[in-house]
């Protein structure tokens, strides 16, 4: 290849290159070290979760930033109040402490219409909950993610959705 | 000479592929900003949101209808977070890089506060709840009604007079009843050293939990201590709760409740409770009752939706933001142009629209350097025969959010 056909294909490439950075496309990211735990690990959905909430616990985000916690939701599944194409959940919120460290707690509302998928209806006295329509998360392996609101550092994890047991 | 030819393809394929992917290129693409709504449809309190969201939603349509502003139109993200901060934090984090996000509109209180920092940050200004600490702050957030305690202080204002028209010495008794719960207090938060100033005697108020069924215990504590008027802050229908235990303890012939913005509609609180409601006051931001079925836009619904009729008095307050929305975005592409058209050029035209109307269904909209408040001014209505009817024109709130210590 001559000397300047060379150059021309370098111009081309470090343009593309470029421009791929900007828009952000280049589909590189930094491996983080942050870490993520859902506690327990294994849970069934159920309203005791309300009174007794799933927690989540992080490290090595920022300090002092906000953190919120997703489940990705697998393909297919649609929950309430989400849009189409919409496949990830924030369902906990924190503030990192000076350490990157958070704990966060599912809140009983995000529990209420999250994991149990309570509908609400419009009746005389109010809008009420209507828990006998609700439709809890399948049982299932679900990938959560921990996102530093700053840093956008993220974490990532499981957390099992056991099968309520059999009535008998 | 083929070397060449192919060298030009690929870097010509290379270039058109990367400008491809890039969600923000432009190229072929319509003059849009980004509109986002984190909003609560399905939560508790979407017995006036869904109306409300309806309201916005149509407007957006109806300016992208005729051609956008200047040319440029409006991409509305408009979503149901479910009164979760959770969701809607997610939801500004997946939002947050859309092309020329130039405004949010939250309507929990909460999720403003936790969000306004990492919107100043971005540069977008937000729009939120009548909470009169964004006026003290005089930032990036705007109110979309009169903050809730200068609300309160018009409210009082009107007690004074009415009870001055009836032939009565001296100022009246005011009793407060409201959820037990930030929006509940925030009323009183300047709303109570305005009671002081003007030598209203304001009751200790009386806070219910969200959802309570029966109301009489803290009625008639309010009546035994001699309320001749009792503002009740709520949202319909959760507040007919409190006005029809109200009417069945015979409280209605001697105390006059007045609701708040979120109170009685026609819709719901009235068409439940038709009896029992008979001579309520509401004070209320923007044109309720006859007045918001009867104004030409109201019928906006039916060209854009197939959907029962909206609860008409949020539904029209939520078209005065989109009226807003439109008048700051003229503003902000006379001034800066499209390819500068930012979060940051919107938030500066929000504050030159002062004075401008939002088609009758506010009083002119307030916004200035010195102003978050979208408009000041309330106007009053009574339930008459079964219908909400306007007993005053628009009056200027005082400000009573100056009058607290933030």
């Amino acid at each position: 290849m001559r000397g300047y056909q060379r150059n021309v294909l370098g111009i081309f490439l470090a343009v593309g290159l470029i421009i791929l950075h900007f828009t952000g496309c280049a589909g590189i990211e930094a491996k983080s070290k942050a870490q993520l735990q859902a506690i327990p690990e294994k849970t069934i959905v159920s309203p005791a979760l309300i009174k007794k909430p799933l927690k989540f616990k992080g490290s090595g985000f920022a300090p002092k930033e906000m953190v919120v916690v997703d489940i990705a939701l697998p393909q297919g599944m649609r929950i309430l109040g989400l849009e189409e194409g919409e496949n990830t959940v924030g369902v906990a919120l924190a503030t990192a402490d000076s350490q990157g460290n958070f704990e966060a707690a599912m809140a009983p509302l995000a529990t209420m219409q999250t994991l149990l998928q309570v509908p609400w209806v419009l009746r005389k006295t109010g809008v009420k909950p209507d828990f006998k329509n609700a439709k809890p998360f399948p049982p299932g392996v679900y990938t959560i993610l921990a996102t530093g609101m700053d840093s956008e550092i993220q974490a990532s994890s499981n957390l099992t959705i056991l099968a309520p047991p059999k009535k008998k | 000479m083929e070397k060449k030819k192919l060298l030009a393809f690929f870097g010509a394929l290379f270039l058109t592929m990367a400008m491809a992917f890039n969600p923000t290129s432009g190229i072929g693409a319509e003059k849009y900003v980004t509109y986002l709504g984190l909003e609560d449809f399905t939560g508790p309190i979407a017995g006036i949101t869904v109306s409300f969201n309806e309201g916005l939603r149509h407007h957006i349509n109806y300016v992208n209808d005729q051609g956008g502003v200047d040319g440029v139109k409006i991409k509305p993200i408009l979503l149901d977070t479910r009164y979760d901060t959770s969701r809607a934090v997610s939801a500004f984090k997946r939002y947050r890089r859309e092309h020329k996000l130039v405004f949010i509109l939250i309507t929990s209180t909460g999720v403003g506060k936790a969000l306004y920092p990492l919107t100043v940050r971005d540069k977008v200004p937000i729009q939120v709840p009548g909470v009169g600490y964004f006026q003290n702050l005089l930032g990036w957030a705007i109110t979309y009604a009169p903050p809730y305690q200068d609300m309160f202080g018009a409210s009082m204002d009107w007690m004074v007079d009415d009870w001055k028209k009836k032939g009565n010495p001296g100022k009246p008794v005011v009793g407060y009843m409201g959820w037990d719960n930030p929006f509940g207090r925030e009323n009183l938060l300047g709303g109570r050293e305005y009671a002081e100033k003007i030598g209203v005697k304001l009751l200790k108020p009386e806070y219910y939990p969200v959802g309570s069924l029966k109301h009489d215990l803290w009625l008639t504590r309010l009546k035994d201590y001699g309320a001749k008027y009792i503002f009740v802050s709520g949202t319909d229908p959760e507040n007919s709760n409190v006005v029809r235990d109200a009417y069945a303890l015979g409280m209605m012939k001697d105390v006059q409740l007045i609701s708040g913005v979120w109170g009685t509609t026609m819709e719901t609180g009235v068409a439940f409770h038709p009896e029992e409601f008979e001579g309520e006051v509401i004070c209320s931001p923007g044109i309720r009752g006859v007045d918001a079925r009867a104004h030409p836009l109201a019928k906006l619904w039916k060209r854009y939706t197939k959907s029962k009729p909206p609860v008409q008095f949020s539904y029209m307050l939520g078209m005065s933001l989109g009226i807003m929305f439109e008048k700051a975005l003229k503003v902000a592409v006379q001034d800066v142009g499209y390819e500068k058209l930012n979060g940051e050029a919107v938030y500066r035209a929000l504050q030159k629209i002062t004075g401008e109307d939002t088609k009758g269904i506010t009083g002119p909209i307030d916004l200035s350097p010195t102003s978050r408040r979208i408009t000041r001014d309330v106007k009053f209505y009574r339930v008459t025969g079964g219908k909400i009817v306007p007993i005053t024109d628009w009056r200027r709130c005082p400000d009573t959010v100056s009058l607290h210590k933030w």
